[in-house]
């Protein structure tokens, strides 16, 4: 079993696919443009309910947006 | 809107961080002059005094400044809540749990310390508080900046 690193987005391309600015979604949300920022980057992990309004907002299913990294390695 | 709310998170930050630095030069000479006694001399109780002062002035003017803010997001609770939100939580409760480990450590120092030196219950208590809360803020302000 491939243990999980990290979870990956392809949150700026999406949000660049509509032409939306990080404060602008950022508005839609309710969130900081910093939370968009650190979420597009991998710093920050967004809750369940951030990432369901993210995808509510770009029009596509959650799993488009975000998708689980492995590190490579198995058990 | 998003404009505001990025300046206002830049206000923020800024007055947290005036605030940090008026209470830790506020309160570290008050307690060193405590501790000291007798044994600082009277120029340099007397210069640090006036530093403790100013930092104290300095201190409540940034207090008054932060409780305007939340005054004035008290009317405002979509940028309140911009302001506050997830990632500003988690930040928050890693520097809160930062700072509850820099007490423990510190206490633990100063426990040590007390083998060799007589330290009053005051000063580890007044010293404890300011640790606690410079490290608390600091960490907020080094989690914050995303």
């Amino acid at each position: 079993m491939a243990s999980i690193d990290r979870l990956g987005n392809r949150l700026k391309v999406l949000r660049a696919e509509r032409d939306l600015t990080q404060a602008e979604l950022a508005r839609h949300v309710g969130v900081t443009r910093k939370t968009i920022n650190t979420v597009e980057n991998g710093v920050f992990v967004p809750s369940t309910v951030l990432a369901l309004a993210l995808s509510r907002q770009l029009g596509v299913p959650v799993e488009e947006i975000f998708y689980l990294v492995d590190d490579g390695s198995s058990a | 809107m998003e404009d505001r709310i990025d300046a206002m998170e830049r206000m923020r930050r800024r007055m947290l961080a005036g605030f940090l630095v008026a209470f830790v030069a506020w309160q570290v000479p008050t307690i060193v002059r405590e501790a000291a006694g007798a044994w600082m001399p009277p120029g340099i109780a007397g210069a640090s005094a006036v530093l403790a002062a100013l930092a104290a002035i300095i201190w409540i003017a940034y207090s008054l400044r932060l409780w305007r803010l939340q005054r004035q997001l008290a009317h405002e609770p979509a940028m309140a809540e911009a302001l506050d939100d997830e990632r500003v939580k988690e930040a928050r409760s890693r520097a809160l749990a930062f700072g509850f480990w820099a007490l423990l450590v510190y206490l633990a120092m100063v426990r040590l310390a007390a083998f060799l030196l007589e330290i009053s219950a005051a000063t580890v208590a007044q010293s404890g508080l300011v640790v606690a809360a410079a490290a608390a803020i600091g960490a907020f302000l080094v989690y914050d900046r995303g």
